[in-house]
């Protein structure tokens, strides 16, 4: 499951994928920097042309001042411009590296995974969660910045012009430092409640959209609403009590203003009284005062879409700190384009207590099409998957041409040997999108190749938009005998040595089904082939069939022998019979 | 340009619409942010009090006065902040459910055809990511109204200090404000951009997640990853869009207050030298003109806020105003104790712009009765499905069930009477329990346990971690596609449909196995109307009656062994030619 990052690694990310734009990120603090010095400037123009100036019924001071303002107010455009596109494009950036880093994870992470997450989660941290970092890492991460450095010269102002005045406003410090440790106490958990709620809500959302055909099918269109609108309410009382945690922090802040002034103003008074400061230095220190707290204000919303933000981050951390199924070994080579496929004692389990595919051993020359059969939970489908790479055995090893699969590099492994799911996923999009889904630089003439090689290209091509014609949602245009064939013109494409097919066990109509039947031969030729049979007419046409029980490879003949001696195979084969004899057509 | 302002309109009907439903919110956090600010324009002023007739006046008495007054404000500052802050979240957190809620509800209404066009991560992104910006203009209104006041505030007191002074200093103002308004309208489109690109890559990781097995098994995982590069890219440029008119904008708005603040120094001075103005009329103006600075800044940015808030209007507003095709009638009949009988009227049915699949079709299945519809790919078999199920209506001719138009009756009516066994199956991350009493909550154990055993699915459940219990994800934690399937049809049996639809229910299940579930299978059909969609000559041979489907009407009609003898057509697509 995926957990939060703890703040730590949550940086370590941050820093790594802010790299790219620091300098960026460096350019808007400037910016932010020179503006505020700007405003500050301000005040302290006002001052001398008061002083020097007014006083004095001088003029020249007044329009040097006012001179000097026009150049500062002239700049700040250009300081502000030059922060909000620098802070913009470096807090895009880095969200848009964020979640391409993400979406790369997907690819990485193994299947496991997907079965245990809902999807809803998943679109979440890539969507919603990524989205709520945008206050954060654009505008919260700057401002912050110019708020502090506010914060720090108007400290030092204050000390300047009168420290025993700065000391008494220290009355205010217990009131800010209680309230600001309160809330640290609770903002974390309160928004890492509220993207723990949005994620879901987005999970129910996701789930009733995907299934709205059966929900509609079966009218529980109100029984979906009801058991989705309470996670809805969640999110919003995750709201309400962040809320509750952000006012300890900023609405003490007048309170907090107004006790530092009492103290200042009764101690200026009885200070005046002794004749021990001027009414200018009170004037002034007031004034700062007052202007100290406009940041600190500023400085404690900020902190709200901060900690917001890191809360997101976190999130998505987690999803990028999940272990994944397998990693490319940096002394990875290409393998070679053919070569016999050996499996060699290989055991593997999701738990390591309780393997599922137990010392398996399997020699499979070049081009010999292998047909795996056994009962549901013989660890047809797990072999496959470590055939593939989606995992790695934890013992023995498995080989293409004398490479060991983990010492290949992922892109060859992933070119060389291909799974042909029973499923075909259609992604929206055209025909000839969903064909070189993976080979996006096939031309229009290499699509149409695959699709004549697997003779489906006709049935394409007639279409009205031929290999144009859009496949909408999930490709509902398309049949399923239809979605297969894309599948496989897609494997076609591809031109792999190896393909590992989890047979189709829907049954087609017969039309269709010899389609799809002749498509596969032709995209079989030549290349090895292990298939996960589920039908024994598929096995009856392999060259070897290896029958699997409890993990274990208890027979591998060709079906005739093993029809003539197998135990198990001879069994499954029988009723296979038994059944067609019985309800079949003749 | 005019379905631009038609967008535009329908924008600003929902933003109005949004705001009337929260109106007691709305009005809360306006008054908490007027008592804000008033708290916040009113301590300079005590203190400026407390230092003149306090301590200048060496008046201890008046000076606790003010300073009493001081903590008042004080306290109303952090009340009226407080319950500011706590009115704003209210209603952004409020505003995002409604708009999530509305989508997701109006999603549930509208019809498959819709849903055939619209897929659920485009679905998704405006249920969450537009419907965010429309709670963020909601969230602001109190902060708003609080600086709005502000402003109006400070220019009273302003015209009031020195009239002549208060025209130099706030004559741009205005001109700023409606100029901002308008060019603040750009931000309305890009917004709808970038809500769109936000969309589509939604769209890629719900697919790329549903279709993970595929992907992953293909290797796809690079140019998809290469894909979403570009749609995030495409984010990135389109959010800068935005900050470029951010970048044009903001400046001007942080530029106004300094002018006037020049104003004040240059032209206020001279008049003091001059002996024209007072020295603490000056001092008045500064102190004020610098407290605009801030809340100018805020509603520059609120104007922007407003105007994305119209773009993802704009884009939820798309969704909620599409009518579903399928409506109810005014006064619907009701179906109390359906019988099953079904009849098809020359239906004509035909995706937009495409040949018509079904094209004068007459078919009747009477109650109880078993029918096989047989056909190629593409054949429309389906799509009969859909329209028994009232899931689709007809182009054209009329679809009759117990001999009343299904467009008369009550919707729930007919769904409740025809249940649909879909190919491709559909769980939900629930318990095996919960997913096959989907259609009736109420089903006990029993029942549950029952269908499971009828589907065939007992045995492999039994088998399960948590047998009933197990929870299964939307694709079935590890199951089969067959066993995924049998518990789709152990769904549609605890509905107790008078009719049912398998449409090509059973094809994953292994051909062993629906040898099994195949007298399982006649068990459920006997004495109901049932439309079986199957390619397995055993299977079709369960039902009654067999009818062909080709070129959008039935060619065929007969029984199983009859259309064997006498059909070379039935023989052909059966494939039974080379066989026999």
């Amino acid at each position: 499951m995926m957990e939060r990052a703890s703040a730590r690694i949550v940086w370590r990310y941050a820093r790594e994928i802010a790299r790219p734009v620091r300098g960026r990120y460096i350019g808007a603090f400037a910016a932010v920097v020179a503006s505020t010095l700007i405003t500050l400037a301000g005040p302290a123009l006002v001052r001398y042309a008061v002083d020097a100036g007014i006083k004095k019924h001088a003029l020249h001071p007044l329009n040097v001042a006012a001179l000097i303002f026009l150049g500062l107010a002239l700049l700040k455009p250009f300081a502000v411009r030059a922060q909000i596109l620098l802070a913009a494009t470096a807090g895009e950036r880095f969200l848009g590296a964020l979640r391409t880093a993400a979406f790369d994870k997907l690819q990485a992470l193994p299947l496991g995974f997907f079965e245990q997450e809902r999807a809803g989660v998943l679109v979440s941290r890539l969507t919603s969660d990524v989205q709520s970092l945008t206050e954060f890492v654009r505008d919260a991460l700057v401002e912050v910045a110019g708020s502090a450095l506010q914060i720090l010269l108007t400290v030092a102002a204050l000390l300047v012009l009168s420290p025993p005045l700065a000391a008494v406003s220290l009355v205010a410090l217990p009131i800010l430092v209680v309230s600001s440790w309160s809330f640290h106490h609770s903002a974390g958990r309160a928004y890492h409640a509220i993207r723990d709620r949005v994620a879901e809500t987005l999970t129910a959302l996701q789930e009733g959209l995907a299934g709205v055909r059966v929900v509609q099918a079966f009218r529980r269109e109100k029984r979906t609403l009801e058991r989705y609108r309470p996670r809805s309410q969640a999110q919003v009382s995750a709201w309400r009590r962040a809320s509750f945690v952000n006012i300890r922090l900023f609405a003490v802040l007048p309170l907090a203003q107004a006790a530092a002034l009492i103290g200042v103003l009764l101690v200026a008074a009885s200070m005046y009284r002794h004749g021990s400061i001027s009414i200018g230095t009170i004037t002034a220190f007031v004034l700062y005062l007052i202007q100290l707290f406009d940041p600190i204000g500023r400085f404690t919303e900020w902190l709200g879409d901060f900690r917001q933000g890191i809360a997101a981050l976190a999130k998505i951390v987690g999803l990028l700190e999940a272990p994944n199924a397998i990693v490319e070994s940096p002394e990875a080579v290409d393998l070679p384009p053919h070569g016999r496929l050996v499996l060699d004692e290989v055991t593997f389990g999701y738990d390591s207590s309780r393997p599922v595919v137990r010392e398996v051993s399997l020699e499979i020359e070049p081009g010999a099409h292998v047909a795996l059969v056994g009962a549901t939970g013989a660890g047809k489908s797990t072999l496959a998957k470590l055939l593939t790479r989606q995992y790695d055995p934890r013992k023995g090893r498995i080989t293409l041409g004398g490479v060991d699969l983990r010492d290949a590099r992922l892109e060859s492994l992933r070119q060389r040997i291909v799974m042909l799911p029973q499923e075909g996923h259609l992604f929206s999009g055209t025909i000839a999108h969903n064909v070189r889904l993976a080979q996006p630089d096939a031309d229009d003439a290499d699509v149409r190749n695959a699709l004549l090689r697997i003779g489906a290209l006709e049935r394409f091509a007639s279409l009205p938009d031929g290999l144009d014609t859009d496949v909408q949602t999930r490709g509902l245009r398309l049949s399923a005998g239809e979605r297969q064939l894309v599948g496989i013109a897609r494997v076609a494409l591809a031109d792999p040595a190896v393909i590992v097919l989890d047979e189709a066990t829907s049954s087609l109509d017969p039309g269709t089904e010899a389609a799809v039947e002749r498509a596969l031969a032709a995209v079989v030729e030549g290349r090895t082939v292990v298939t996960i049979a589920h039908r024994l007419s598929t096995a009856e046409r392999a060259d070897r069939v290896v029958v699997m029980a409890y993990g274990r490879v208890v027979e591998v003949e060709s079906h005739n022998e093993l029809d003539e001696q197998g135990e198990r195979y001879a069994r499954l084969w029988a009723s296979w019979q038994a059944g067609l004899a019985a309800t079949g057509p003749t | 340009m005019g379905e631009h302002d038609a967008r535009r309109r329908a924008a600003w009907k929902f933003v109005r619409a949004v705001i009337r439903s929260q109106l007691d919110g709305v009005i809360g956090a306006a008054l908490s942010g007027l008592l804000w600010q008033t708290g916040a324009v009113a301590a300079p002023l005590i203190v400026k009090y407390a230092i003149d007739h306090g301590v200048l006046m060496q008046d201890r008495h008046t000076l606790m006065l003010w300073l009493g007054g001081l903590l008042a404000v004080g306290l109303l500052e952090m009340t009226g902040g407080a319950v500011r802050h706590l009115y704003a979240i209210r209603n952004r957190a409020r505003t995002d459910a409604r708009v999530r809620d509305a989508i997701f509800a109006h999603a549930l209404r509208l019809d498959a055809s819709y849903h055939d066009r619209v897929g659920p991560g485009e679905l998704m992104s405006r249920a969450s990511s537009d419907s965010e910006h429309v709670a963020r203009m909601m969230d602001a209104i109190g902060h708003t109204i609080g600086y709005a006041l502000t402003v109006v505030a400070v220019a009273v007191v302003l015209i009031v200090i020195d009239w002549r002074l208060a025209l130099v200093v706030l004559i741009p103002l205005p001109v700023i404000s409606v100029s901002a308004w308008a060019y603040s309208r750009r931000y309305h489109a890009r917004t709808e951009r970038l809500q769109e690109s936000w969309g589509e890559a939604a769209t890629l990781v719900e697919e790329t997640v549903a279709g993970i097995r595929v992907v992953k098994g293909l290797g796809a995982g690079r140019p998809l990853a290469e894909q979403f590069r570009a749609r995030s890219d495409t984010i990135v440029g389109r959010a800068l869009d935005i900050a470029r008119l951010d970048a044009a904008f903001m400046p001007v708005l942080e530029f106004l207050p300094l002018l006037g603040l020049l104003a004040v120094l240059w032209i206020g001075g001279r008049r003091v030298v001059d002996g024209d103005l007072s020295y603490g009329s000056f001092v008045a103006f500064n102190a004020y003109v610098a407290m605009l600075v801030w809340p100018l800044r805020v509603l520059g940015q609120r104007v922007t806020t407003v105007q994305k808030a119209l773009g993802a209007s704009a884009r939820i507003s798309e969704v909620l105003d599409a009518e579903p095709q399928l409506h109810e009638a005014r006064h619907p009949l009701e179906l109390q104790h359906p019988r099953g009988a079904v009849r098809l009227e020359s239906v004509r049915f035909g995706h937009e712009g495409d040949p018509p699949i079904l094209d004068g079709l007459d078919l009747e299945v009477a109650p109880g009765e078993s029918l096989a519809l047989v056909g190629a790919t593409g054949s429309g078999k389906s799509t009969v499905a859909g329209l028994l199920a009232r899931l689709y209506d007809p182009d054209g001719g009329r679809v009759l069930l117990d001999g009343h138009d299904v467009r008369e009756l009550r919707l729930s009516d007919v769904r409740r009477a025809v249940a649909l066994v879909f190919e491709e199956t559909f769980l939900f991350s629930d318990t095996v329990r919960e997913n096959i009493r989907f259609a009736l909550p109420d089903a006990d154990d029993a029942a549950v346990e029952q269908a499971a055993g009828l589907a065939g699915a007992a045995e492999f459940i039994s088998q399960l971690p948590e047998q009933y219990d197990t929870v299964l994800g939307e694709r079935g934690f590890s199951l089969s596609g067959g066993q995924r399937q049998r518990i789709a049809i152990a769904r549609a049996i605890v509905a107790d449909p008078a009719v049912l639809v398998l449409d090509d229910a059973t094809s994953a299940v292994d051909a062993t196995k629906e040898h099994e579930i195949r007298a399982a299978l006649a068990t459920v059909m006997e004495g109901r109307t049932t439309l079986v969609i199957a390619h397995r000559p055993a299977t079709i041979a369960l039902a009654d009656r067999v009818a062909v489907l080709e070129n959008g009407h039935i060619v065929e009609q007969g029984t199983h062994a009859g259309l064997l003898r006498t059909s070379g057509r039935y023989r052909a697509l059966l494939a039974l030619e080379a066989a026999a």
